[in-house]
């Protein structure tokens, strides 16, 4: 591996990754193990194989998806994710308000998100967090173009549904 | 501020599935860029869940890059060594196929220009044991190919060839490479610190853009 490649293609997306990761494995620290995994194994990939790897960060998202189910499958289960990480980080600005808003903002996208079937769950997280073509998201999930439109589709729906039951729930418990 | 029907018939497209990466960067932007007490109130749910994903958009790794640069060393010593075994290796090379001075000088010189020598500017040439030799013998040899007047070159530390031992080769190899790779953890240590700040740099940005 090229160190001007590593710099400048896959090191600005660790934080894609671990999303990603976390997003699948639902477990902080099993997150950052795959998303270190992944960057060992991109460092060591030989000079022929990174010349064949026209789009890295799909690439990337690629191997990232599948250590990360190996990871989900060893364990057997899922586990809730947890985003203390980076509220941690937030907190450091002394601002209790804004920390307290965005994890409660985390909290609503991790319910909202993880009740969604898990291909539509990561076709979601692909597109409306990470910002990821259609085309890229096919490649990174191994599904096809149609596959990934209509599950985009479905999940905005069902979270814009969600959402519209939620408000409408508000007034009558208050 | 955007126009607001223009925002909801993009959002009305987001729902359907039908924007494109630009215009749902446009309709991020939008919520990023109004505070809540300044939306229309149609807006309201909406942006909260543009909101959600803002704040998934800003989950970080925490330290995986640490990692990252930590592997990157081995590589570098192994090709600055390559190197500078590659650089000695041709200096070696260079100065055992190249000819000595006096050689270089005899060969620049047409020989069809030189006169031949008179008999009083006859050469006293100096053999490498140091014994004078004159006399006719001399003058046969030296008339063609060395019309000048040899003298045993005094031992020159700086341009005589290190590498005739080849233990004092290695030894001057080994202490180059100990060099370079001295230099080469230095170097690494001042990038690791730049890339902290870096770091640092974006983090701050990140909390001030809120």
């Amino acid at each position: 591996m090229n160190w001007t490649i590593f710099q400048h293609h896959v090191y600005p997306i660790r934080h894609k990754l671990y999303r990603f990761a976390l997003r699948i494995t639902g477990s902080v620290p099993e997150a950052e193990d795959v998303v270190q995994e992944v960057l060992e194994r991109v460092w060591k990939s030989s000079e022929e194989q990174a010349n064949n790897v026209s789009n890295w960060e799909a690439w990337c998202m690629t191997l990232t998806r599948n250590r990360s189910l190996d990871k989900v499958r060893a364990t057997a289960q899922r586990r809730v994710v947890s985003l203390d990480g980076a509220v941690a980080r937030e907190s450091d600005s002394g601002d209790a308000a804004r920390t307290t808003e965005m994890r409660d903002l985390a909290d609503q996208a991790r319910r909202l998100m993880q009740e969604l079937p898990e291909k539509q769950r990561l076709v979601m997280h692909l597109r409306d967090v990470e910002e990821l073509s259609y085309e890229e998201i096919a490649q990174v999930l191994d599904i096809t173009l149609d596959q990934v439109k209509i599950g985009l589709h479905r999940a905005r729906k069902t979270i814009r549904e969600k959402m519209l039951a939620v408000d409408a729930r508000i007034p009558a418990n208050v | 501020m955007k126009n607001t029907p223009d925002i909801r018939e993009l959002l009305d497209r987001y729902w359907e599935g039908e924007t494109s990466l630009e215009e749902e960067r446009r309709i991020k932007a939008f919520f990023a860029a109004t505070p809540d007490d300044d939306l229309p109130e149609e807006f309201r749910q909406e942006a909260r869940w543009f909101r959600i994903l803002q704040s998934e958009q800003a989950v970080e790794a925490p330290g995986v890059h640490r990692m990252a640069l930590s592997a990157r060393p081995t590589r570098w010593y192994g090709i600055a060594a390559a190197i500078v075994a590659l650089l000695c290796a041709a200096g070696v090379w260079w100065r055992l196929s190249t000819p000595g001075p006096v050689e270089q000088i005899v060969q620049s010189r047409p020989i069809e220009k030189i006169e031949s020598p008179k008999l009083h500017d006859l050469p006293v040439v100096t053999t490498p044991d140091n014994t004078p030799e004159t006399g006719q013998s001399s003058i046969a040899e030296t008339k063609s190919t060395k019309p000048f007047r040899l003298k045993k070159r005094a031992p020159n530390p700086v341009e005589d060839d290190t590498c005739e031992d080849p233990e004092k080769a290695l030894a001057e190899i080994k202490a180059a490479l100990a060099l370079v790779s001295s230099k080469i953890n230095k170097s690494k240590e001042t990038l690791d610190k730049g890339l902290q700040e870096v770091d640092h740099v974006d983090i701050l940005l990140k909390r001030k853009n809120g």
